[in-house]
């Protein structure tokens, strides 16, 4: 028999399922990815080392190493670290004529990356808050507003701001019906030579806040199996519909929505004012001819309101392009004109809808 | 044109359709220009059609599936004046392989039947050209006849991506799919021109269940600068054939993928910012969306295991003057270095894990660090305690 020891692995989480270890990577040392069987705690394994990893909250991915010795239990500690890792991993000077391959490890940060210009300098940003719609301004930091649901707002909230000589609109991730606090924080970034604005919903919504980090970084199976396993945040969208409908989005784009139709329909009916809601039911509905008058009632509907996230905007647009013949072609066209209008000025890389405001309006 | 390699279809297996226009026939600088084209007020590109063929010679140079081997490639290019085009791809050109609207229209039917015939097929599409892109799930790619006097819409000489996409994502064809558009966006005032227009080429099938994999990479430049190094390739195709080449590689895996491979996932995490450093470093911007049905898949896989450019260095400074190091690589147990100290230690190694024995001299205190070199190499910094 092969000698072996024991694997302890603690997951330090707010997120019930990170902290279940659903997301745990377990490697050997020739980094082949190791089947746990559904142990995600305590794993017996053949003596030698190995490199557990996982993607926390924060959207990035933490790793340790551990050295599995006979007899013994090893234990492993992954957390969310406030300071920089003791390996300092540098990324790449990308030249302008081709790269000097000495390795790449893009970090996975909160935000979208940031690239660092070889020769540029950080321009000047002069951000203002212009007007707040269904929300109110909790307090404001440097380059961050903080924002809280106003009661009884009956559509998505949004912040309009101005920066330096453009206006950008971004609807923010708040519900005046979410139980306990709702809020948001909108940041004015610099990624590159390019100025952004990003909506992030609050650290405290836990569920909520660690699935659009990762959809952030880019870890879209992790922030699926966050969402599919956020039993309580997906049954309980009364306390969550923001958390709701960005798990809902988050199935949809790795194919699990279709399991949770009549959730979905809930979703659209008891939350009207949230359009988003109604795009996962025509995306699940439009299949269906028997379905389709309805799914066309939905759609135009959604058209017409703000929405909460760019991925519904874009994906109820390709949804009317594409629209079955027979059907109403003239309320078609009218709602693609309506959001196509806005869809050149769009920052498709924002999770939360964020576009710029053209001069003429 | 059909497909450049014998198909075969009576078995699962890999289909591949790859699309590259630089050259306008219609648009400002071709040939035949006419008032639709000039409407556009696009230029010719230089570099679509070369990079289309690139990733077509490393599909058939390079590509290894082993569940799906490639099966057909079907390649339409209409390269620029003095475009130059992979020497492996030319002389299997023949006939009018131009990028044409049917052209298009030919190749794209026969291909969607080579993916229907099995379920476990791969279907791979790779189109670059000029575009117009209208969401995150897809853009307008504009083909070589665009503006054609006897085209009835201003847009019948495009093919819409997205709706092709959404036509092959049911469960009667390829299940797993890679998708690749390259377009040169356009500037918003622009592309808002195009917003409502119908008429692009696309299928339109509208299904109940989606394919189990159907990835989607936009690759959104605008303008030239974004898009392409003048007559080289673009910037996408160059990170994609990084990634290719090794650089995202990652291990085996104990649920039946015994090679090391190049996943969705590892596309996913790696392509954008390799993207967005290559066009940062031309004061350019782009990006790359990621949609469709996201789903773990294997691209692409190695024969061995990949190698590394490992580089270790140590802080402070005044460490490395009294520090030895000793590298052994776990899974072997192979002593790679004794007693260095010549540091930055630098060597090309094998993908694992490795332990990096630091024994120093006071007032540092020796120190067992644990390392892990995955592609595409890493520069490693150990801090030597004191």
């Amino acid at each position: 028999m092969s000698k072996s020891g024991t694997l302890y692995i603690k997951i330090r989480s707010d997120v019930e399922p990170i902290r279940s270890g659903v997301l745990v990577e377990v490697r050997d040392s020739s980094l082949r990815l190791l089947e746990l069987g559904g142990n995600y705690s305590q794993v017996d394994l053949p003596l030698g080392l190995y490199e557990v990893s996982v993607v926390l909250e924060d959207g990035k991915k933490y790793c340790q190493y551990a050295k599995v010795e006979e007899g013994i239990t090893t234990a492993v500690t992954l957390q969310v670290e406030e300071e920089a890792l003791e390996e300092l991993i540098n990324l790449p000077s990308v030249t302008g004529h081709g790269f000097d391959d000495d390795g790449l490890q893009p970090r996975s940060s909160k935000a979208k990356t940031s690239v660092k210009a070889k020769s540029s300098s950080a321009k000047s940003i002069s951000a203002e808050l212009l007007e707040v719609d269904g929300a109110i301004e909790l307090y404001q930091t440097s380059s961050t507003w903080h924002f809280q649901a106003q009661s009884n707002a009956q559509r998505v909230a949004t912040a309009l701001i101005r920066l330096n000589k453009q206006q950008f609109l971004i609807s923010l991730p708040v519900c005046s019906t979410h139980v306990g606090n709702s809020s948001c924080s909108v940041k004015v970034e610099q990624q590159g030579d390019r100025i952004v604005v990003n909506a992030w919903i609050s650290p405290d919504q836990y569920e909520a806040s660690a699935m659009q980090n990762m959809l952030g970084s880019g870890f879209f199976l992790e922030a699926a199996g966050v969402a599919e396993n956020a039993i309580e945040l997906l049954q309980g969208k009364y306390s969550d519909p923001v958390g709701a409908a960005l798990g809902a989005l988050i199935m949809h784009k790795t194919g699990q929505l279709y399991r949770r139709k009549s959730w979905v329909e809930n979703l659209a009916q008891d939350f009207s004012w949230l359009p988003d809601g109604k795009v996962m039911l025509v995306s699940l509905l439009l299949g269906d001819e028997s379905e389709r008058e309805r799914a066309l009632k939905l759609a135009v509907a959604a058209s017409k309101q703000q929405m909460l996230f760019t991925e519904n905007f874009s994906l109820l647009l390709g949804l009317l392009r594409r629209w079955p013949r027979g059907s109403d072609t003239e309320k078609i066209q009218n709602a693609i004109e309506a959001m196509a209008s806005r869809s050149p000025f769009l920052d498709w890389e924002s999770i939360c809808l964020s576009y710029m405001v053209p001069e003429e309006e | 044109m059909g497909s450049l390699i014998p198909e075969d279809v009576t078995k699962p297996g890999t289909h591949a359709l790859v699309i590259g226009v630089s050259h306008y026939r219609h648009l400002e600088g071709g040939e035949a220009v006419t008032s639709a084209g000039k409407d556009f007020a696009m230029e010719q590109l230089t570099a679509a059609a070369r990079s289309a063929s690139e990733f077509a010679a490393w599909l058939l140079q390079d590509y290894k599936c082993d569940r799906a081997p490639l099966k057909s490639l079907r390649v339409l290019l209409s390269p620029s004046e003095n475009e130059i085009i992979h020497p492996r791809i030319v002389p299997l050109l023949q006939d009018d392989s131009s990028a044409t609207l049917d052209n298009v229209k030919t190749e794209l039917l026969d291909f969607m039947q080579a993916c229907d015939s099995h379920n476990e097929n791969v279907a791979i599409v790779y189109v670059v050209g000029h575009g117009v892109q209208l969401t995150k799930h897809g853009a307008i790619v504009l083909l070589h006849d665009v503006g054609a006097d006897n085209h009835l819409s201003i847009l019948e000489g495009a093919i819409d991506v997205a709706g092709v996409h959404a036509a092959m994502n049911h469960p009667n064809t390829a299940q797993t799919q890679f998708w690749f558009v390259d377009a040169c966006r356009q500037e918003p005032m622009v592309a808002r021109y195009f917003e409502s227009l119908g008429g692009a080429l696309a299928p339109r099938n509208v299904h109940k269940k989606d394919a189990e994999t159907s990835i989607f990479f936009l690759a959104a430049g605008t303008g030239q600068q974004a898009f392409a190094r003048p007559n080289k390739v673009t910037l996408f195709n160059e990170a994609l054939l990084w990634a290719l080449s090794g650089s995202v590689a990652v291990g085996p895996e104990d649920n039946g993928r015994h090679l090391w491979h190049v996943s969705t996932t590892a596309l996913i995490k790696q392509l954008p910012d390799r993207v967005k450093a290559l066009a940062h470093a031309e004061g350019a911007r782009q990006s790359v969306e990621i949609t469709g049905k996201i789903h773990e898949a294997v691209f692409h896989e190695y024969s061995e295991i990949p190698t590394v450019n490992v580089s270790i260095d140590l802080h402070p400074q005044e460490a490395k003057d009294v520090s030895k190091g000793t590298l052994v690589q776990d899974a072997t147990d192979e002593l790679i270095v004794q007693q260095y100290d010549e540091w930055p230690f630098q060597r090309q190694l094998e993908a694992g894990l490795y332990v990096m024995e630091i024994q120093a001299e006071p007032p540092f205190r020796s120190k067992n660090k644990p390392l892990s070199f995955v592609p595409p190499g890493r520069n490693t910094i150990i801090n030597v305690p004191s």
